[in-house]
């Protein structure tokens, strides 16, 4: 993989363009180490609290579990029914090892998680009156996302408007 | 005898103590909260938690003849700075070079003053009242809002000792195990003087900004076959709204249909759709006390949305019919 295509997908993973990462593809280690230097830096930045790599790891042992045993789309996929083998799947199979495939993995999920608490995520509650199927995953649905501003903005009428509920709202609003 | 004046002294003193102390039911307790903004200046730091994200904004609350007029300043995420003049709300985005003007009704408007949602608040919910904890520095009476039944979460709400002002604010899930979402002062100081007229000045456009005025009309959601049967207990239909210039609900422009107990919202979003070959689909979604729930059928999609359980959505969803008219 070149340079410039190992940069393009480093940002679709976190774009959470997971399902276009090509197949059979991977990073080596010393991408990853460098990844996660570069979500330090940024973290910090924002002054958000930052994830060492040990904390990434053991948070990539417990995803690695969940990937390999809930069947994980994303959670706007339009192909109802079973899902087809991910790349995440097929890397598990993959004769590289698993520290490779352990490596994108982290990528996935490094962004969207700064704490190793994933119910804290939004989650995805039922699909299709079943019980909670998967847990974590971005939500990023324009049109959802949309309602759920226009909600903020016009759906009041509740006594914890002021002044708590409304500043809630301002700040929330993108 | 004369001991037994000094007990009947003293058990007087402690009844009205204690009724100083009990709010007399939800719905006045909530009025006289909803109250202590509107006879106060102040200013302060808000953090707010919500699932996993995180804000925080800085506001300047004032008063200008009756009327309130706030500068709330957004301190995460893209620069941003919201203003308040009575139901007129102002957003400025410097970075976009943007300044938008939106009418919301029902803003000051706090629903169980008109009446309607009085007995649903004294119904749904009842008081209990905790130990008193600290909050930016200052004393608060803490009180839980505790829901009756499962169709609505709870809250725990601090008041101010000195001023009544809420200073912090949980949602609380079934059984007040967890706090979904929170916001609370970090700072906050009580009366103080803001600039009126320098924050009046700021209420007009800026030379170089695109002006954005947003409105919207209430509708009739009858006018296209749209009813509720068998609400959820509680909660009532508080308007229903299009964007100004649409004539109707269409794909991807809903009709939006809110709901209120009094202290949480829901929002029905209604769009027709022509294609009758969408299999049928629910997805539920949380973040924080929020649930949406999309739910996806031949001839329409409804998408609700509220700081309610999923299963309260999903009561909505099938309570909602669809008659002729909204094909």
């Amino acid at each position: 993989m070149s340079e410039q295509t190992k940069h393009e997908w480093l940002s679709a993973m976190t774009d959470d363009a997971l399902a276009d990462w090509p197949e059979g593809q991977v990073l080596a280690e010393a991408d990853v180490h460098v990844w996660h230097g570069q979500q330090l830096a940024a973290s910090a930045l924002r002054g958000e609290p930052v994830c060492g790599l040990d904390s990434t790891a053991r948070l990539l042992a417990a995803m690695q579990q969940t990937y390999a045993t809930t069947a994980v789309g994303r959670v706007l996929d339009d192909q109802p029914g079973p899902q087809s083998a991910r790349w995440w799947q097929k890397a598990a199979n993959d004769a590289h090892g698993a520290w490779p495939w352990a490596a994108a993995l982290v990528l996935a999920v490094g962004t969207w998680v700064a704490w190793p608490n994933p119910s804290s995520a939004p989650v995805v509650v039922a699909e299709n009156n079943q019980s909670l199927v998967a847990s974590g995953g971005v939500l990023r649905d324009p049109q959802l996302d949309a309602l759920l501003q226009t909600h903020r903005q016009w759906g009041g009428g509740s006594a914890l408007q002021f002044p708590a509920g409304y500043v809630r709202n301002v700040a929330l609003e993108r | 005898m004369k001991t037994g004046r000094w007990a009947v002294l003293l058990s007087a003193c402690g009844m009205a103590w204690g009724a100083l102390a009990a709010p007399a039911n939800v719905a006045s307790w909530l009025a006289d909260l909803h109250q202590a903004p509107k006879v106060q200046t102040y200013s302060g730091t808000l953090v707010i938690n919500v699932g996993d994200q995180m804000a925080t904004a800085r506001i300047a609350h004032a008063l200008d003849e009756g009327q309130v007029v706030e500068r709330v300043d957004v301190l995460t995420g893209e620069v941003r700075t919201t203003f308040r003049q009575g139901d007129q709300v102002i957003t400025v985005a410097p970075q976009a070079k943007l300044w938008t003007s939106e009418q919301r009704r029902d803003l000051g408007v706090f629903p169980a003053l008109d009446g309607r949602f009085q007995a649903s608040v004294d119904d749904f919910y009842r008081l209990r009242i905790l130990a008193d904890d600290r909050v930016a520095g200052r004393l608060a009476h803490v009180v839980e809002v505790e829901p009756t039944d499962a169709w609505r979460w709870g809250y725990r709400i601090w008041r101010d000792a000195a001023t009544g002002l809420m200073l912090k604010q949980q949602v609380l899930d079934q059984g007040a195990a967890t706090v979904l979402e929170q916001s609370a002062f970090t700072t906050l100081e009580v009366p103080v003087h803001v600039g009126l007229a320098q924050l009046k000045a700021q209420l007009q456009p800026a030379a170089g900004y695109t002006v954005r005025r947003i409105t919207t009309r209430t509708v009739d959601p009858k006018q296209w076959g749209l009813r509720m049967n068998e609400m959820v207990p509680g909660f009532l239909p508080v308007r229903a709204q299009l964007p100004a210039g649409q004539i109707a609900p269409a794909a991807g422009q809903p009709l939006q249909w809110v709901f209120s107990d009094g202290l949480a919202s829901v929002s029905v979003f209604y769009e027709p759709l022509k294609n009758t070959e969408v299999p049928p689909r629910d997805r539920g979604i949380r973040q924080g006390a929020t649930h949406t729930l999309l739910r996806e059928q031949a001839w329409m999609r409804l998408t609700l949305v509220g700081e309610v359980p999923l299963v309260t959505l999903q009561r909505m969803a099938q309570a909602l019919v669809v008659g002729p008219t909204g094909h």
